[in-house]
């Protein structure tokens, strides 16, 4: 106590001092902090918006590159070949702007079906079964994305190494290609990398062929 | 003046730590953001890596078996040791492949509903839903059921549904072409009809009575020189109706289990053939004489070659590839089931895929979360 009143009068510690405004320390942290911050951050913050934009619109276009190549894939990698040829199930068929064919699920035996409706894919499947309980539980249409630009499917005839625009042949195609482009907001199309999908169920092979 | 100063102590301090804390969030909502992102693509990356490496374990199996230089088929063929099957897979993925012989199992689809009675006579409750699957109507209208199947089992969905088993029990098939030596008429006049030929109901009552009556009287492995003996009013297309039928054969004796053998040998009904199993391991047949004298010298059952030779083979025709793939955890992520067709077109070396269903596991969707 006595210390204190000594310093006190010595003036080395003044009680108004509080009351004159930042000390120089806190003015030094907050400028000091101030500036790293906007220093690390002065690259993002100015292209932010730039960068933004063009990170989304990479990122819608990969993902529908995605979405479509994993769809097709489970459709036409479950594709089923009917043994036999009363008609009952038909086979494999293709046009420039859909296709459908027989495939597995785990509802049993279903038509699947992708076509392009406008600037829209969609994915259909209808049960070859008729119990409707069974029909419940997988939706029955799926549209995959609805800003396509000049979509085509084409398929290539194993045994000519020809690709065609339409198929319908008794035997399946080797591959199915899907072709399109996607209109982003800016009005830029900007394409696809080509999906092609193997159909490995009903191929010949062999070592001699 | 004094007091609100006071106030304003520090303010500089807390304004930085709010302007931090702002700023904080706007970079962790973008490194979320980036993230996800690269999780997504993560995921994508490494579903399509796990279906390449079904895709290679089952070419792995097919060459596997095609490569084969021995003149027959035994378990002890199919089997793919782990180490290679481990070449194929990322040190964080384990699988098994099993390949089995499908063509040796018992066909309800090619087989006369005799042989279902006999060989479901312990559950007679599923050869009454094979039965009513098999023959029940088109339309589904009422209980009445048709004189020929109409309904065969397409996939093995429709087996655990008709069997009310999961999985499909491991003795039965739905895979490959009928034998014409053990067929009836009535699966005669079925497949004659799924090979897209039209027949009148009076021409399917005369087929089915002449096919009864004058069956295995001859014996030829041509399918068209036995169509021909049946005086049908029109004959099928060959090229098609050879994929549904055959007269040479296909079953192999070193995967046939007993209760199948015992349908198919006439005087082998009350045997148990218990010895079979353990033969097919470790002595298996290497040629048709070889099981010739089997049934002869162990059983008993004398049977000419020709006839073993219509129906057995020790080549096997149809094979099924089941590729498991798992985590180190062993929590299921992909099963790849694949049935292949050997010898199409005469020639040996040659197949054809026949099935072939992809299913993705909930270990799968664990992992991703």
């Amino acid at each position: 106590m006595k210390d204190r009143f000594s310093a006190e009068k010595r003036g080395l510690i003044s009680t108004k001092r509080e009351e004159e405004g930042f000390t120089l320390l806190e003015v030094v942290i907050a400028l000091t902090l101030t500036g790293f911050l906007l220093l690390m951050l002065s690259p993002t913050v100015f292209n932010l918006q730039r960068l933004l934009f063009r990170e989304n619109e990479a990122a819608i276009v990969n993902r529908i590159q995605r979405l479509i190549y994993r769809k097709l894939g489970e459709i036409l990698g479950n594709a089923y070949l009917y043994p036999f040829y009363d008609g009952k199930v038909e086979s494999f068929s293709g046009e420039q702007w859909s296709f459908s064919l027989p495939i597995i699920t785990k509802q049993g035996l279903t038509r699947a079906e992708i076509f392009i409706n406008g600037e829209k894919l969609v994915a259909r499947w209808e049960s070859y079964h008729s119990d409707e309980e069974k029909e419940k539980d997988e939706p029955a249409m799926v549209v995959l994305t609805d800003e396509l630009v000049t979509p085509s499917f084409s398929y290539l005839d194993g045994k000519t190494g020809v690709w065609r625009n339409a198929w319908h042949e008794e035997y399946y195609p080797r591959l199915v290609q899907f072709n399109a482009a996607i209109e982003q907001q800016d009005s830029k199309t900007r394409a696809l990398i080509p999906i092609v999908i193997p159909l490995k169920v009903g191929q010949k092979d062999g070592k001699n062929l | 003046m004094s007091k609100e100063s006071n106030q304003e102590q520090g303010s500089a301090l807390v304004f930085i730590f709010g302007f931090c804390l702002l700023l904080g969030a706007v970079l962790s909502f973008f490194a979320d953001s980036v993230n996800l992102k690269k999780n997504l693509r993560a995921k994508f990356e490494r579903e399509v890596s796990l279906k390449q490496s079904a895709e290679n374990l089952t070419e792995l199996a097919i060459s596997h078996i095609l490569n084969k230089t021995t003149a027959y088929d035994a378990p002890e063929h199919f089997r793919i040791t782990p180490n290679r099957i481990n070449t194929f897979l990322s040190a964080d993925y384990q699988a098994t492949v099993e390949i089995r012989d499908e063509g040796s199992r018992f066909n309800p689809n090619n087989l006369p509903i005799s042989y279902w009675q006999e060989y479901f006579h312990n559950s007679p409750q599923s050869y009454e839903r094979l039965y009513a699957w098999s023959f029940r109507q088109e339309n589904q209208a009422g209980n009445l059921s048709t004189t020929i199947r109409n309904n065969y089992l397409l996939t093995l969905e429709d087996l655990q549904e008709v069997l009310a088993e999961t999985p499909a029990p491991s003795s039965l098939t739905i895979f490959g072409p009928a034998n014409y030596y053990l067929i009836d008429g009535e699966v005669l006049v079925s497949l004659l009809l799924r090979s897209g030929l039209q027949m009148s109901s009076v021409a399917i009552e005369t087929t089915i009575e002449n096919f009864n009556s004058n069956r295995n009287q001859i014996f030829t492995e041509n399918i068209a020189t036995l169509l021909s003996q049946l005086h049908l009013p029109e004959l099928p297309k060959l090229d098609k109706i050879e994929q549904l039928l055959t007269a040479k054969g296909s079953i192999n004796p070193n995967f046939i289990e007993p209760a199948y053998l015992r349908l198919l040998v006439p005087e082998g009904k009350g045997r148990d053939f218990s010895d079979l199993s353990l033969l097919q391991k470790e002595q298996p047949f290497i040629s048709i004489t070889a099981f010739e004298d089997y049934l002869c010298n162990q059983h008993g059952i004398s049977i000419s070659r020709e006839k073993i030779a219509r129906l057995f083979s020790v080549k096997s025709k149809v094979f099924g590839i089941y590729v498991s793939i798992y985590n180190q955890d062993k929590q299921g992520l992909l099963e790849l089931n694949t049935i292949v067709q050997r010898g199409w077109a005469e020639q040996e070396d040659s197949w054809q895929i026949i099935y072939r269903r992809e299913n993705w596991l909930s270990g799968k969707k664990e992992s991703d979360d």
